[in-house]
């Protein structure tokens, strides 16, 4: 297996080498596809447009100049006849730089097209970067130099492409979408407390009993006066699971579940916050309460550890 | 061994005086009113009875063929008592005891009890639920699927979690319960793993289902059809079989209970609804756990075995573990458990099955059979409102 740096290096062999054979543009220059590019665009310079305007300017009508890598794009290769510039292209993707992205292009145009005239294109890669740490993931930076030439040989113009070719991130599988609870009068004031960032828990307003589950009616008294007090969110780890198998939707695997005791004396099932990662769940374990998203969006009161003293 | 019977209410007026079931597969290739209607017909041509004798039906949900149906499909006569009970397994033994108490006062002469489901071919209990209606049941399910607990082996195994931090319990100790029962599958030729032991290493090495859950602390998915038949004391002494009378009939649905969710009361490291149960057993039977010589001990997951162990009495809280230590629960000793195999052995027929197989004990039948029985002990489905059940000999 041969190792990232030594693909690199071979790259770097063949920077400047032999472009390959000519790319022959599908269609000459033509009024139509400059008709879509300056609806795209927005320019309705009539030296493209209007013919009478061109005839007394330029003599005829002109091709866009930005229009210069358009008369190429999708020019059929030759899977045989490959340059060094393919050859670079491979021996990136061998050395896990798989994926690309354009960073900026710039154009030398040497001279105006007319219509009728048929381009054609070849490439080569001037240079090569070290690995470089970016948003996208690891990748290697290389400038693409494509000469645009007419069927006589004659260079028109000159594009460099700088490319970022990259290592795609591990795709996360998609997990789906967590089912949503199902809300109705009598724990309707829980699920606005999330949204509000609150920790609510039933009380029963006539004999004060904590209550969760919420319930319609106090189980002591049987007083329906039912409100509510915010939690302090602060509790212990009363129990706890990790969910391997099967997979279920909205679900991370593996998936810890808690079961915690709050300090004003409910309990409630919850999860960890996103960004906590806890190997060895304690039973007795502080925890506070968070209001984070999981898998498709929704809020949902979750946990963090409390930094215990030594 | 044997302690004065008191009989009180029904116990000892019915008795379950046939038994038959499907075979047990992964894959029935048939609907699951067929396998109800072959479980039916098989039970009473058990009893040596004739289907138009049969006036009563019982079934528990999550059973998709409604009485009516199974009435037609097995060509039963008018029914006079019919019901469905609620919370799925752990109404096992209910339809045992609705149909004795429909019996026993008359109101039906014979009852058939019944599960009939493809619940490896089709739906699958285990794949997960989340309910989006606001009903009560809808909401109180809301508050553990919302936090990405909606297994049945994730229920239980919170509740195990905690029983091990209290009592010290392990998971090597839940094993042992799924080596017996495995053992005892191994030389029952209707059980789907029948010659296939495992070891103590076989239970630990197995996957993470839910920690502290191994994929062999779950009992399998079965499709099948069991079906029993419930009628008079008196009427079972001309029939067919050697009667199973019903000694003792129970339900039980505790403060605070939930459905396989109730982790709200004060102490959830036992099973208080299965203590209800066990009291009125005893209470009705007029026995105690040193007259039970097998017992039948609801195995979906293997954590809810050591709990119902200690409800019963047969070991202090906490103690299971090692009550059931060196082959306690195995044939051959104090209180050999599951002798067909259980639910993770034989069958999930959400505990009918294991009915079925307290009858043979008492028969003295069992291709497992414990020498000398003259009480066995059914229990049904655990974290849910509950039931059970005292089968005894005729004397």
């Amino acid at each position: 297996m041969t190792d990232t740096a030594g693909l690199l290096d071979e790259a770097r062999a063949c920077l400047g080498g032999e472009p390959g054979p000519l790319r022959v543009g599908r269609d000459p220059v033509n009024l139509a596809m400059v008709h879509h590019w300056s609806q795209a665009l927005d320019d309705h310079n009539p030296a493209y447009l209007d013919e009478e305007f061109a005839a007394a300017t330029r003599g005829h009508l002109i091709a866009p100049p930005g229009m210069l890598q358009t008369w190429t794009m999708d020019a059929p290769r030759d899977p045989d006849a490959l340059g060094a510039n393919d050859e670079v292209m491979r021996l990136l993707d061998a050395a896990g730089y798989t994926s690309v992205v354009a960073v900026n292009y710039e154009h030398d145009y040497l001279r105006e097209l007319q219509h009728g005239e048929r381009i054609s294109v070849r490439s080569t890669a001037e240079d090569l970067s070290d690995e470089k740490k970016t948003a996208l993931g690891p990748g290697v930076f290389t400038t693409v130099r494509h000469e645009y030439v007419t069927d006589s040989g004659e260079i028109i113009g000159i594009g460099r492409m700088r490319l970022l070719k990259f290592k795609p991130p591990a795709k996360a599988p998609d997990v789906g979408v967590r089912p949503q609870p199902a809300i109705g009068r009598d724990n309707a004031f829980f699920w606005d407390g999330v949204e509000a960032g609150e920790l609510r828990i039933q009380t029963c307003g006539a004999c004060g009993l904590l209550h969760h589950p919420p319930q319609p009616l106090c189980r002591a008294c049987g007083s329906s006066d039912m409100g509510y007090v915010v939690a302090s969110g602060r509790g212990v780890v009363y129990s706890h699971v990790t969910h391997h198998y099967p997979p279920l939707p909205g679900v991370e695997r593996p998936h810890p579940v808690l079961l915690v005791e709050l300090e004003e004396g409910a309990r409630l099932v919850s999860e960890w916050a996103p960004d906590v990662s806890v190997d060895n769940i304690r039973i007795g374990q502080q925890v506070q309460v968070a209001f984070t998203t999981v898998p498709g969006g929704a809020l949902r009161p979750t946990f963090r550890p409390i930094e215990e003293q030594a | 061994m044997s302690s004065p019977h008191r009989s009180r209410g029904f116990a000892r007026q019915t008795a379950i005086v046939g038994i038959g079931a499907t075979e047990f597969s992964k894959d029935s290739g048939r609907s699951e009113l067929q396998l109800a209607g072959e479980a039916v017909l098989a039970a009473v041509a058990d009893a040596g009875l004739k289907p138009s004798d049969v006036d009563g039906l019982t079934t528990f949900t999550m059973e998709t063929n409604s009485e009516i149906e199974v009435a037609r499909a097995a060509g039963l006569g008018d029914l006079t008592f019919f019901s469905k009970i609620g919370y799925g397994g752990g109404a096992a033994c209910a339809t045992v005891q609705q149909a004795a108490l429909a019996v026993a006062t008359g109101v039906a002469d014979t009852v058939v009890c019944y599960r009939a489901f493809n619940e490896r071919s089709g739906y699958r209990f285990g794949s997960g639920a989340a309910r989006s209606e606001p009903t009560a049941e809808g909401i109180a399910m809301g508050w553990v699927s919302a936090f990405g607990l909606m297994t049945p082996a994730s229920w239980v195994a919170m509740f195990a979690q905690r029983y091990m931090h209290e009592y010290g319990a392990t998971s090597a100790d839940f094993g042992l319960v799924s080596v017996a029962d495995r053992k005892h599958a191994a030389t029952n030729p209707k059980a789907w793993f029948y010659e296939q032991p495992i070891t103590l290493e076989d239970h630990q090495a197995s996957r993470w289902i839910v920690e502290p859950l191994h994929l062999l602390d779950c009992c399998q998915e079965t499709d099948g059809g069991q079906a029993l038949v419930v009628t008079t004391a008196e009427r079972a002494r001309d029939l067919s079989q050697k009667p199973a009378l019903v000694a003792g009939a129970a339900q039980g649905s505790a403060i605070g209970q939930q459905s396989m969710v109730s982790y709200y009361r004060d102490d959830i490291a036992g099973l208080p609804e299965m203590g209800l149960v066990a009291q009125q057993l005893w209470e009705q039977s007029g026995i105690g756990p040193d007259d039970i010589q097998t017992a039948v001990i609801y195995d979906h997951f293997t954590p809810f075995v050591l709990q119902q162990l200690e409800e019963f009495g047969f070991c202090k809280r906490g103690e299971a573990k090692d009550f059931i230590a060196g082959g306690a629960i195995e044939l051959g000793g104090r209180l050999p458990i599951n002798t067909h195999g259980g639910q993770l052995g034989e069958a999930y027929l959400h505990g009918m099955n294991g009915i079925a197989e307290g009858v043979r004990q008492v028969r003295g039948t069992s291709v497992n059979q414990v020498p000398s029985v003259e009480n066995v002990l059914v229990t049904a489905g655990t974290g849910v409102p509950t039931s059970g059940l005292v089968l005894s000999t005729d004397r």
